[in-house]
């Protein structure tokens, strides 16, 4: 009886994943908007908020800092926009049908969630690399199991 | 014939502008945007300096901004009207109707375009008041004509970002590339002499570049007559706007329909 329910939570959890990544690769033309658009905003944002202070632009310190600031802003935006996804699920009415098939609405969020977490990491990426590539940012990370763990 | 085709103009002006005074929420947070964000990152400055920074380098952020704002709202215009147009069968009515096309997208650009013109008149209007008082008034009244001129080829980018939108489908996927690249590569922010060599030639080769620098040239007075032989130059992008937008429009829209879109 408990491996049958395992079962059956493993089933929802893996259509849910499927859903998920079919949304996103579904869409071909936000993957290579994303592509396109994030090197540019992070540079935008670099320099717009270091424009009263430009000399800080050979600060590697300061550069290093802003960089992780910028990968921090898109990990939380991720998220946010992730918790948005329930109010789309009900605006669009997919709700009440999860509800009729009496499946876990943490599950179901589980699928909106692989979005987030694929565009953290697409994201994410090209955030460090541009500023490492452009404004000359340290890539280095001291404690990278530690990191990986509190993100 | 001509009198025609100004009413029929006239008509669909009135219908978006009707449209746009019904969201005024949105064009609340346009005019606001520019204000908010041009604080926040002076506030970030008088942070790193440990003094306020000149109000001049606040303005011209402002400024920058506020442009950024009037191309964001109306590169996304262009593209949710051909998106929204295909997926509400719109279009097909449009089409079928004895309007010609063109008079569409001007008036839609034409709206996108007074919504830009408002924007700009009460966030420049706070600017200059607070940063030169009443004194450069009258070169902010001068601006605002070169803004409108200043506009126009960027209405042929529109009409690019709509053609890519019948293709691409997804509005803001298509417009957010374009705002990011605009805003980083225009100087709207931050001089470009701090750009790469290839992002400034990308900026250079754009007009909003020069729709920020004419405003603000003018509004400072430093602005140099000769500055304004690139204008015709620009123009082409406005002809080039055109012919693409047309190729899609004639071999996508009118013969494949928005049917299975």
């Amino acid at each position: 009886m408990e491996y049958k329910f395992k079962n059956f939570i493993i089933t929802k959890i893996s259509a849910e994943l499927g859903k998920g990544l079919k949304i996103y690769t579904r869409n071909k033309v936000w993957i290579i908007s994303d592509l396109i658009s994030t090197p540019f905003w992070v540079i935008f944002l670099f320099l717009t908020l270091i424009f009263y202070a430009q000399y800080l632009l050979n600060n590697i310190n300061v550069v290093t800092s802003l960089m992780w600031g910028i990968f921090l802003f898109i990990f939380m935006n991720s998220f946010m926009w992730a918790g948005n996804s329930i109010v789309q699920s009900v605006e669009s009415g997919i709700i009440d049908n999860i509800i009729l098939t009496n499946t876990s609405l943490t599950i179901h969020l589980l699928g909106r969630n692989i979005t987030g977490m694929i565009d953290i990491l697409i994201s994410g990426v090209i955030a460090l690399l541009t500023s490492s590539y452009i404004f000359g940012a340290t890539l280095s990370i001291s404690e990278p199991i530690l990191f990986l763990f509190l993100l | 014939m001509v009198r025609k085709e100004i009413n029929q103009l006239l008509a669909i002006l009135e219908v978006e502008l009707k449209n746009i005074l019904r969201e005024r929420g949105t064009v609340g947070f346009s005019i606001f945007f520019p204000i908010l964000i041009s604080l926040s990152t002076y506030s970030v400055g008088t942070g790193i300096l440990g003094k306020p920074p000149s109000l001049e380098l606040w303005f011209y952020q402002l400024i920058g901004f506020t442009i950024l704002m009037i191309t964001i709202v109306m590169s996304a215009s262009s593209a949710w009207y051909i998106r929204q147009g295909l997926l509400s069968r719109r279009l097909e009515y449009i089409f079928s109707a004895p309007v010609n096309p063109i008079i569409i997208i001007a008036s839609i650009s034409l709206t996108s375009g007074i919504l830009g013109f408002g924007i700009f008149l009460t966030v420049g209007l706070i600017g200059v008041i607070v940063t030169y008082g009443l004194s450069n008034l009258s070169n902010f009244f001068i601006s605002l004509l070169i803004l409108i001129i200043a506009l126009i080829p960027i209405l042929g980018i529109n009409l690019i970002i709509a053609a890519a939108t019948i293709i691409g489908k997804e509005p803001e996927a298509i417009s957010q590339p374009v705002s990011a690249i605009v805003s980083t590569t225009s100087g709207l922010a931050y001089p470009i002499t701090i750009l790469p060599f290839i992002l400034k030639i990308i900026g250079e080769s754009m007009p909003y570049y020069y729709a920020a620098y004419y405003v603000r040239s003018i509004i400072e007075g430093y602005f140099n007559i000769l500055s304004l032989g690139n204008l015709p130059f620009l123009f082409l992008y406005l002809i080039f706007g055109f012919v693409i937008y047309r190729y899609f429009e004639n071999n996508y829209i009118r013969k494949e329909g928005a049917y299975g879109i």
